[in-house]
């Protein structure tokens, strides 16, 4: 509706307005309301968009996942990629985190009751549940997250996409599916290994530092754990490898303008899938715990 | 036979095809010609199933290819070589690896030997014998769309694209690319498609030549109607001026 006629439309329904007020000013206030809804409502159109993208890819990949002929050879170098080449970082990362929380309840425990208590209880309990899914998950969603990205989203504006179709591959299954299956997987194993190298790094701090004695730190772990607390904490891992593979493989796969477009991809990808993982985590651990699952 | 018919897109708010018709025969070599920017690629996307218009149809021996689920489209883009303008090499290749790509894919080869044998057969057709081990970024760009050449060529298609297959190699090699295409067409009957800016390639290899102005086809005509043309557009465009009703600024 052009001015004109919005001003007139405007003065046939515009009763109300306060005296002193004139109707041009009450006219740009309503188009700045106008032009805020629609920014709103582009904005929320847009994000409905992603979602809507995101799940039909998410169906696609099932599909494909599950469709011969499977590509051994592939999925066995993604799960290379992303599970062994990841192994030092995510250990490093763990055991450092693994000594802190030993140290850092330690010596709470020793000023609020005179010595150090339950030490491996609070390192194991921690590690499992939430620190080992949750830094395991922000680890690989930096590293191979952001490699996905960047490696779709070059294959997407060098036109490598569209080549596979031609040759008759399907960019989902040939792409996409080798790197879901293989974050699916690798996420909970290297985080396995996370929870076992924070515990050995919690370990050495107590008993080295705190002269915590080995077989206590050990009770405090094993008498306390059950099978349930190992079983959320690898739950988790699966949704989280789900989201990583999701979030960076949409990304690379609607990367557009070049190389900039391929750097703003890959950062947005690793931004996206990193806060999902710790919204998610907040959601998930509320309702394993809802249905008695740790 | 391929026919295109009022095909309409639009990528965001801008206009590139605006009823575009086009019918290919079986056999025939098509040059598309037309200013950067006007849909050429544009329309190559949509005949491979690569694009789907916003409207119209586009129907490959019969059958509307706009409206296809993705199962039966792979199987239509199976009859389709496409030479993508960058030439698309899968960058984590080797040269024999892309150009058997889709001969394992398809499956239309399983014994190894077999299709090395088809791989160096490609490659002596483009000129490049010996360079099955050499991954993409040791290639130069006119080495690179003579692999994507190979690549497009190698599955036998019914069909071959062509976008811009002669920029960026040397005039010697352009003509031997011209050479290809007539080849393919006379040896094999394989309909192609080609879009390009270069007049000489595009009156060498064009059995018809459509030049593209404003999303749709300007004018239609075999080599010598387009040199002979009266429609001052055609005229300024194959004559390379820069008066003319075409302005800089117009894209086309």
């Amino acid at each position: 509706m052009s001015y004109e006629l919005r001003a007139k439309w405007l003065e046939s329904k515009v009763h109300k307005h306060l005296p002193g007020e004139s109707l041009e000013q009450k006219l740009e206030e309503r188009l700045e309301e106008d032009k805020f809804i629609k920014f709103l409502g582009k904005y929320i159109v847009g994000i409905a968009d992603h979602i809507g993208k995101l799940v039909l890819l998410f169906f696609q990949i099932i599909f494909w996942t599950f469709r011969r002929p499977y590509d051994l050879k592939n999925i066995n170098k993604q799960m290379n990629e992303i599970g062994v080449n990841s192994l030092v970082v995510t250990s490093l990362t763990s055991v450092s985190v693994g000594m802190v929380l030993a140290l850092q309840m330690g010596a709470a425990s020793k000023n609020i009751l005179g010595e150090p208590l339950y030490v491996g209880t609070a390192v194991g309990f921690s590690m499992v549940k939430e620190l080992g899914p949750v830094l395991t998950s922000i680890v690989i969603a930096g590293r191979v997250g952001a490699a996905i990205t960047a490696e779709l989203g070059t294959m997407r504006v060098t036109e490598q996409i569209d080549a596979l179709y031609t040759l008759g591959a399907n960019p989902v299954k040939y792409l996409v599916v080798p790197r879901f299956l293989s974050c699916v997987v690798m996420v909970p194993v290297l985080t396995v290994f996370s929870n076992i190298l924070g515990i050995i790094g919690g370990f050495f701090v107590s008993v080295y530092k705190m002269a915590i004695p080995s077989t206590r730190y050990y009770h405090d772990i094993i008498d306390f754990m059950r099978g349930k607390d190992i079983i959320h904490g690898l739950i988790k891992c699966v949704v989280f490898g789900i989201i990583i593979a999701l979030i960076s493989c949409y990304k690379g796969f609607t990367t557009e303008g070049g190389a900039e477009g391929v750097g703003k991809a890959t950062t947005q990808s690793v931004v996206i899938s990193m806060v999902l993982i710790l919204v998610t985590d907040t959601f998930l651990t509320n309702i394993l715990q809802f249905i008695g699952i740790g | 036979m391929i026919k295109l018919t009022g095909i309409y897109k639009k990528f965001n708010q801008q206009e590139v095809l605006r009823g575009l018709d086009l019918t290919i025969n079986a056999g025939e070599t098509i040059v598309i010609i037309g200013r950067s920017g006007c849909g050429k690629s544009v329309t190559l996307k949509h005949i491979v199933g690569l694009l789907k218009p916003d409207q119209g149809a586009v129907e490959v021996d019969d059958v509307n290819i706009a409206t296809l689920p993705p199962l039966e489209l792979q199987s239509i883009q199976k009859k389709f070589g496409f030479l993508f303008q960058g030439a698309a090499l899968f960058d984590s290749m080797n040269v024999s690896d892309n150009i058997s790509f889709g001969l394992r894919t398809q499956h239309l080869m399983s014994d190894e030997k077999q299709i090395q044998a088809r791989v160096a057969e490609c490659l002596r057709l483009v000129g490049l014998e010996g360079i099955e081990h050499t991954m993409p970024s040791e290639l130069s760009g006119g080495m690179r769309k003579r692999v994507g050449l190979a690549r497009a060529i190698a599955a036998q298609p019914q069909y071959i694209l062509y976008d811009e297959p002669t920029t960026g190699v040397d005039p010697i090699m352009s003509d031997a690319v011209n050479d290809l295409i007539i080849n393919m067409k006379e040896k094999l009957g394989v309909t192609s498609i080609v879009v390009t800016h270069d007049m000489v390639s595009a009156y060498t290899v064009a059995d018809r030549i459509a030049m593209m102005y404003h999303g749709m086809i300007q004018q239609i005509g075999t080599p010598r109607e387009i040199k002979n043309t009266l429609d001052p557009i055609v005229k300024q465009f194959i004559t390379g001026t820069a008066k003319g009703p075409i302005t800089l600024e117009d894209r086309g």
